[in-house]
């Protein structure tokens, strides 16, 4: 089973496919052979949890007025539970493990889905290891080294993947990679073979609409995706975050995501993440980058502020506030005696607030500012002076 | 009808950049106070690196939010209220409380492109176990800030790590004779095999001059080396730096004019002497007021802020393609950024650089690109095929973004045609070894026996 979700339609609709690999039996730690390209990968805990956390995203929170969600399939590897309930939903399904078979057939059954209508949304998320050479990327999955003689096997050729894709009916398709990007001299010595090609790619059909189909990877090429054991990763807790509001405008006069501004979303949220102690900056990074429509908010969307003082020292004698336009105060930090960080971050409904630092001690004279709160986020900076 | 005026304080070391940073400008709420929805946001580009202003006509009194992103992706805003009695006004929007200083006057431009970190940032740890370095024995010579005084901490630094050269031709130098175009393919891929000693590839650029010495100015600190290179021979250029990991072959877009002025514009070739994750070490940048910035865009992925830099040229890039390099830069962006919705007006000229300039596969590479994803009769493929075809037998092409697209193309027909499929095949050889996170094509050579280069 991977339909996890499926709310029939008429008419265009999204559909989306959901894969987490944690549990890889023949790398370091699993409970198979170990292969000899293993390349010193192991077990991960964070792909179940972020792909289920796709999913319960999907079921509660994606609203598109023109492209109702009509189907989700999760593919999971958790060594401990295969298991997940859709929010909203009493069915609890037994879901296929994230190996090439099911996988093969999920994509089959989800480029069908897609190619009923031209209007389609196709939604892709992939959380697991991978690994990359220039232009070739292998996304990992679960069964990755059953066959010592031919690891890649249990692999999906990604490039190939959104190539092949292009012939699908549905002219809009979103890609989300939650995987690293090392570099592999296993793609080197394959000379490209970067995993099995689940669809294979051909010219779109002359009758179909412009493809329009962006790319969002966790990592730029080469690099490494970081995730937090047994928790959502980091970049897909930006991805939800993006999704949720971040990567929100109100141009249309109500809030949406697109796909432009989700991406500024993106890089804005993994900047924030590592700066609070990552070990490095990832930047997001997409493909092609056409803009339309990912989700519809019913409300008003949060968004970051980062309160600092000019000069930057100031921060840590300031008692810093935020108060809404009735003078109610919503948020407060006082004097934190460190330097670091040189910001202090409020989350807050998009709106008007007025933001204040004093000084309890003295010694500078307090400041006050007026500021409007909107996606992606703001700065503001308090002069303060002695 | 108001006007704001609104100035970037940035500081470039290369003076000031008539196009730099795309900023966009939006009403938050009327002069009563209530929101303002459901309009779309003025888009502009402003001057950067002297504190120079662009006006810009809004819609009257109002709360206005003012936002410029920086090629970095730092984002940089303030708000303004225009009254009746006050209908206009100045923003002024500073970067260095955002992004911090430039570590020295020399890499400003690298500095606000997002290449390097602010001064205060940390840096990246050393390699493990580095390799010893070889002293090449060159001479620094001194970089200048915007006084023209050069800089005495760095000025005298050797760059003892790096061999630095230009070629004129890569396959010149593996070979030793003038194979070009499609013979680039082969031979770059047999260079990258193991049993080849790149020694006696490098060999072949003795003669060849040394882009510090004989191009520019060159500067240095502990983290990175700077190559200023102020014109080619006129014909595909190219620069091998050797590293302890190996060579990396960087492809320099010359010439490369100013749209506007026919000028030669600089470029800034970038050697990190640390190695990152992917080993890659080398970027090259243009220092062209008009659409340099936009390159930079383009390399962070930001495609759009790129598109909109570009467009403010149309008429010179796009119709009289006064420099095809940069046209091409801006091809690959509109057709990066194209929706179902968008203009089509600048389909032709795609042709016309596939057309007019045959040294740079990319036009053809574009071209291919473009009938591929707008669809048309069978007619149309033959020529996408035809169009992919002529860009291998071109050779590498000058974007690495158009590796990508030629690898494609050359899949998607070699489905079926044994013969593009071998093509197919000899692009993936190359491009395993591409850095695909820059804009301008580099290849990575493994490290083998370089020492008989020197």
């Amino acid at each position: 089973m991977t339909r996890v979700l499926e709310r029939p339609r008429t008419g265009p609709a999204a559909h989306a496919l959901v894969i987490g690999a944690g549990d890889y039996p023949h790398l370091n730690g699993g409970v198979g052979p170990l292969t000899p390209d293993h390349e010193g990968m192991g077990q991960l805990g964070s792909p179940p949890v972020s792909a289920r956390a796709i999913c319960d995203w999907l079921g509660s929170e994606f609203h598109h007025s023109d492209k109702p969600l009509a189907s989700v399939r999760l593919l999971l590897s958790d060594p401990t539970d295969q298991r997940y309930t859709a929010p909203g939903t009493a069915t609890t399904h037994t879901v296929d493990r994230a190996e090439i078979g099911p996988v093969t057939t999920a994509v089959g059954e989800w480029f069908a889905d897609g190619d009923t209508d031209e209007e389609n949304l196709l939604l892709f998320y992939f959380c697991g290891h991978g690994i990359a050479q220039g232009t070739e990327y292998a996304l990992l999955l679960s069964d990755f080294g059953r066959d010592p003689g031919n690891s890649l096997d249990g692999a999906v050729d990604f490039h190939k993947l959104h190539l092949g894709m292009g012939a699908c009916k549905a002219a809009r398709q979103c890609y989300f990679v939650d995987a690293c990007r090392s570099s592999s001299d296993q793609l080197i010595a394959t000379e490209g073979y970067a995993g099995r090609v689940l669809r294979q790619p051909r010219p779109r059909p002359r009758s179909l609409a412009l493809l329009e189909a962006p790319i969002y990877y966790a990592t730029l090429g080469g690099h490494e995706a970081y995730a937090r054991t047994g928790q959502v990763s980091v970049f897909t807790d930006a991805l939800l975050r993006g999704l949720c509001g971040l990567g929100a405008d109100d141009a249309e006069g109500d809030w949406r995501v697109d796909t432009t501004t989700l991406q500024k979303a993106l890089g804005f949220c993994m900047g924030l993440a590592f700066d609070a102690g990552g070990r490095r900056v990832q930047v997001p990074q997409s493909g092609s980058q056409s803009t339309f429509f990912l989700n519809y908010l019913d409300h008003d969307p949060q968004a970051p502020v980062l309160v600092g003082c000019d000069p930057d020292d100031a921060i840590a004698e300031a008692d810093l506030s935020c108060t809404d336009r009735n003078g109610a105060v919503i948020s407060q930090r006082p004097p934190s005696g460190l330097p670091e960080p040189a910001y202090w971050r409020v989350d807050l409904p998009a709106g008007r607030y007025e933001f204040e630092a004093s000084f309890p001690g003295g010694g500078r004279r307090s400041r006050q500012k007026s500021a409007t709160v909107r996606p992606v986020y703001r700065r503001i900076t308090l002069e303060v002076s002695s | 009808m108001s006007k704001l005026e609104i100035a970037l304080d940035t500081w470039l070391a290369a003076g000031e950049v008539a196009q730099g940073v795309v900023a966009r400008v939006r009403r938050l709420a009327a002069p009563d106070g209530s929101r303002v929805r459901g309009e779309r946001p003025h888009t502009l580009v402003l001057p950067a690196g002297a504190g120079g202003a662009r006006s810009l006509d809004v819609e009257g009194p109002g709360r206005y939010l003012v936002e410029a992103t920086l090629p970095s992706g730092h984002v940089l805003s303030e708000e303004v209220d225009l009254t009746p009695d006050t209908p206009d006004a100045r923003v002024e929007l500073a970067s260095a409380p955002v992004v911090g200083h430039s570590p020295h006057e020399w890499l400003s431009w690298q500095h606000l492109t997002g290449k390097i970190r602010p001064a205060s940032a940390p840096r990246p740890a050393p390699p493990r176990s580095p390799e010893p370095m070889e002293d090449a024995g060159r001479t620094v010579i001194a970089g200048a800030g915007a006084s023209g005084r050069p800089e005495p901490e760095e000025s005298t630094t050797a760059v003892s790590a790096f061999r630095t050269r230009a070629l004129t031709e890569p396959v010149l130098a593996l070979r030793g004779g003038l194979p070009h175009g499609a013979e680039a393919w082969p031979i770059l891929a047999e260079a990258m095999a193991p049993e080849r000693d790149l020694a006696s590839v490098l060999s072949a650029s003795e003669t060849l001059p040394e882009l510090g010495a004989a191009t520019g100015s060159v500067a240095s600190d502990e983290d990175v080396a700077l190559y200023r290179v102020d014109s080619g021979p006129g014909r595909r250029s190219y620069a091998v730096v050797e590293t302890p990991d190996g060579a990396e072959l960087a492809t320099l877009p010359l010439p490369w004019q100013q749209i506007h002025t026919g000028q030669h514009c600089p470029l800034e070739l970038l050697v990190r002497k640390h190695s990152l994750d992917a080993g890659f070490r080398t970027s090259v940048s243009v220092l062209d007021p008009d659409v340099g910035t936009a390159l930079a865009y383009m390399e962070n992925g930001d495609f759009h802020d790129a598109r909109d830099i570009f467009e403010i040229a149309r008429e010179m890039l796009y119709y009289k393609i006064t420099n095809p390099l940069a046209a091409a830069a801006g091809g690959y962006m509109l057709l990066a950024t194209a929706g179902r919705e968008a203009k089509t007006d600048w389909h032709d000229w795609i042709h016309n650089l596939l057309d007019w300039f045959e040294p740079i596969p990319d036009g053809a590479v574009l071209y291919g690109t473009l009938l591929l994803r707008r669809g048309g009769d069978d007619e149309a493929l033959v020529t996408a095929r035809e169009a992919f075809v002529t860009a291998f037998e071109r050779g590498l092409p000058y974007y690495s973004l158009g590796v990508t697209w030629l690898l494609e193309g050359l899949s998607i027909f070699g489905a079926d045609d044994d013969n593009i499929a071998a093509k197919a095949r000899a692009v993936r050889r190359v491009a395993l070894a591409v850095n695909m996170d820059e804009a301008f094509t580099v290849v990575r050579f493994p490290a083998r026996t370089l020492g008989a280069a020197a």
